[in-house]
């Protein structure tokens, strides 16, 4: 199966949404429940989007060496974020990154 | 389940209720008659959304977004998905963006699906190839989700993979395909 080229502008504005994104929720789980409820649900639907950009664009480009080093930097600073947001995104049953830092050399 | 308020239900709500929440078997008729509806509802011009993180500092307006400004949804949406997301191409315009969601409501090849968000809230959404409107960053597919308690969109955005795992989501229930 042919490798999928994944365009540089999809791995860099991933890695910046997902960094904006932890910034909002940061912001947003104190008050999640006093959210307006169509607020919350498309925070919600727009989260599971940058998980499924994750696995899409950055995971893939990772896995098939498409990354510059700057970005492997980044992509390991992103994860290790989203690790230690874990607990909130399990209080909110968000999704979690299908991806542990570990993982990432 | 089946306890939601249908009195003030247009015809085309009440079909999606129905579907939705009982199950009920649509005619060709009654699913056009649904997506006429949905084509005109758009995003509910009264509410506002934060601007949020992600649109701080973008000029927009005249003025230079905060992340506590709120906007009507259609701009919000318009601002995190086109602008700031590049799922759609660079030079499309918010009244672009509007039309597009209008024309993947409109594919008589869409997938059309109804679900429960967190126990409360029905659904209706579209799925359809985003075609010549993906961007630099886009994916494969539009998702267009309608909320019937509010009777307008709640979310248009571009996705990859496999078209049904936005219906897949965790916290939607009961998700039920009138198309596919």
């Amino acid at each position: 199966m042919a490798k999928e080229i994944i365009n540089t502008v999809r791995i860099e504005r991933t890695l910046k949404l997902g960094m904006a994104m932890l910034e909002e929720l940061a912001e947003y789980a104190p008050e999640w429940d006093e959210m307006p409820d169509t607020e919350q649900y498309t925070w919600y639907m727009d989260w599971e989007q940058f998980i499924f950009f994750l696995q899409d664009d950055l995971d893939a480009a990772y896995q098939s060496a498409q990354m510059t080093s700057q970005q492997k930097v980044q992509y390991k600073e992103l994860l290790s974020k989203l690790e230690e947001a874990a607990p909130t995104l399990k209080k909110l049953n968000l999704s979690q990154s299908p991806v542990l830092p570990a993982e990432v050399a | 389940m089946n306890t939601f308020p249908t009195d003030n239900f247009s015809d085309a709500e009440r079909l999606i209720f129905e579907a939705a929440a009982t199950a009920r078997r649509l005619t060709r008729e009654d699913l056009q008659q649904i997506i006429e509806y949905v084509t005109k509802a758009g995003f509910d011009p009264d509410a506002g959304e934060k601007a949020g993180g992600r649109l701080a500092g973008m000029y927009w307006q005249g003025h230079t977004l905060r992340g506590g400004d709120r906007l009507p949804p259609a701009e919000v949406h318009y601002l995190r998905h086109v602008v700031r997301n590049r799922e759609w191409p660079d030079d499309t315009t918010l009244e672009e963006y509007i039309q597009s969601i209008q024309e993947v409501i409109l594919n008589p090849d869409a997938y059309i699906f109804t679900s429960y968000y967190e126990d409360r809230e029905w659904q209706l959404g579209f799925i359809a190839p985003s075609g010549s409107w993906r961007g630099d960053a886009g994916g494969d597919w539009i998702l267009v989700e309608y909320r019937l308690s509010t009777g307008h969109w709640v979310t248009a955005y571009q996705f990859s993979g496999e078209y049904d795992r936005v219906a897949r989501v965790s916290k939607r229930s009961n998700v039920v395909w009138l198309r596919r």
